[in-house]
């Protein structure tokens, strides 16, 4: 390790990918970093208390290893454990790019990013979209990729985290975070770049950047596909974890001018809850006094309103999920199933209750 | 990421919302799913990508 981070040139770009048992995808997420366009100085596979043949698998595309030792912490542990290494070793100008092992990057991702990341900018985020698999369950998180993807690049590519699937960051701002908090100007308690004691590491960096007065940007070119939740019970864990990591990454920091749209947000979310709710058991009540529903013109023209920006906003997807959108009632039951989970988040860290993921 | 899934996914659920016949004891929802109408519009309307 120590010869492969011999400094060569200035404005390297070193490749992290963190894995868990990834045998099976590790070799995908290498060769597409050795597909850029501009491909990273280093690839980097932080394999980390696997039980299959990742390590090896990686070794064979060309990867170097790096295996964790008594690593506890899962992602944000063995990036540290890395990054620990690595940061010294790099310059200012040089760049770390962390990605996962189920992310493939499209073949400009890199180059894009770094030509993105300049003075000011934290890091360089990709927009994704969800790999084919999971039947409607994976149908419904490619619908949601593709929107938030829509929204990203209307957005100019302002973000609100840069996600885990692929970030580029510079060495130089990672050391910036390091020293913050060492000094106690972030949380997380301990002088290394993640925070190992929050369920996402990659929400709470965000926030570290931002509240160090950097801005964080996912750029059109930028783009990446990753894996999809192929059950409802994966699918489940998944989002609680993200659900929950937010909430309590936001009370880590508290209101602050930066958490303050995080936390409106987070108001308005818990307010669309208690309107379905209100929704649904107005429904029931109709139903049982009246034994019908009225439908009013207006409603019904509020009602076109949300149909059409359903369709509008999945036409990246193609004309049969535009017609699936079109019928609300498809897409309903994930809006349903999302409002669950939050609830589920909210009250969970509300109880502090016992995390697992 | 994580704060973005339920602004759009509400909506269509609340488009609906009214057609229960009890729009004055829900006035507030009601309030809520015309904003979210708003914020539907805005999401149609073109714009320049990035």
């Amino acid at each position: 390790m120590e010869r492969a981070f011999t400094p060569a040139r200035p404005g390297r770009v070193i490749a992290l990918i963190p894995a868990h048992d990834e045998e099976d995808q590790i070799e995908g997420a290498i060769h597409s970093l050795r597909a850029q366009s501009a491909p990273p100085d280093l690839i980097v596979v932080c394999a980390d208390n696997c039980n299959d043949d990742t390590a090896a698998r990686a070794e064979g595309s060309g990867a170097h290893v790096f295996e964790t030792v008594d690593n506890a912490h899962k992602k944000a542990g063995a990036l540290n454990q890395v990054l620990d290494v690595l940061l010294p070793e790099l310059d200012d100008d040089d760049a770390v790019l962390v990605m996962d092992a189920d992310s493939v990057l499209a073949p400009t991702f890199v180059a894009e990013a770094a030509r993105h990341l300049r003075d000011g900018i934290g890091g360089v985020g990709g927009t994704f979209t969800g790999r084919s698999g999971g039947g409607f369950v994976g149908m419904l998180q490619r619908n949601e990729y593709a929107r938030y993807a829509r929204d990203v690049a209307r957005l100019k590519g302002r973000v609100l985290v840069l996600t885990g699937t692929a970030t580029l960051f510079s060495a130089k701002t990672l050391r910036h975070v390091v020293r913050a908090r060492a000094a106690g100007l972030l949380p997380g308690g301990s002088a290394h770049v993640y925070d190992t004691s929050v369920l996402t590491e990659d929400n709470e960096l965000t926030l570290a950047l931002l509240h160090l007065g950097y801005e964080v940007v996912s750029p059109k070119g930028c783009r990446l596909t990753t894996e999809v939740m192929t059950s409802w019970r994966d699918l489940y864990r998944q989002r609680l974890r993200w659900k929950r990591g937010a909430v309590e990454n936001l009370n880590d920091y508290g209101l602050t001018r930066v958490t303050a749209k995080y936390w409106g947000r987070q108001l308005f979310t818990f307010l669309g809850i208690a309107v379905t709710i209100a929704y649904l058991l107005s429904l029931g009540l109709s139903l049982a006094v009246d034994g019908t529903l009225h439908v009013e013109p207006l409603w019904l023209a509020v009602t076109g309103i949300f149909v059409a920006e359903r369709v509008v906003t999945v036409r990246s997807r193609g004309p049969l999920q535009m017609a699936l959108a079109g019928v609300l009632i498809v897409e309903m039951s994930f809006d349903f199933f999302l409002q669950g989970v939050h609830l589920k988040a909210l009250w969970d860290a509300a109880l502090n209750t016992e995390r697992s993921w | 990421m994580y704060h973005r899934g339920l602004f759009a996914g509400g909506a269509g659920t609340l488009g609906t919302l009214p057609f229960t016949g009890l729009n004055v004891v829900w006035v507030a929802a009601a309030a809520f799913a015309l904003l979210m109408a708003a914020g539907a519009l805005w999401r149609i309307v073109p714009r320049t990508q990035a």
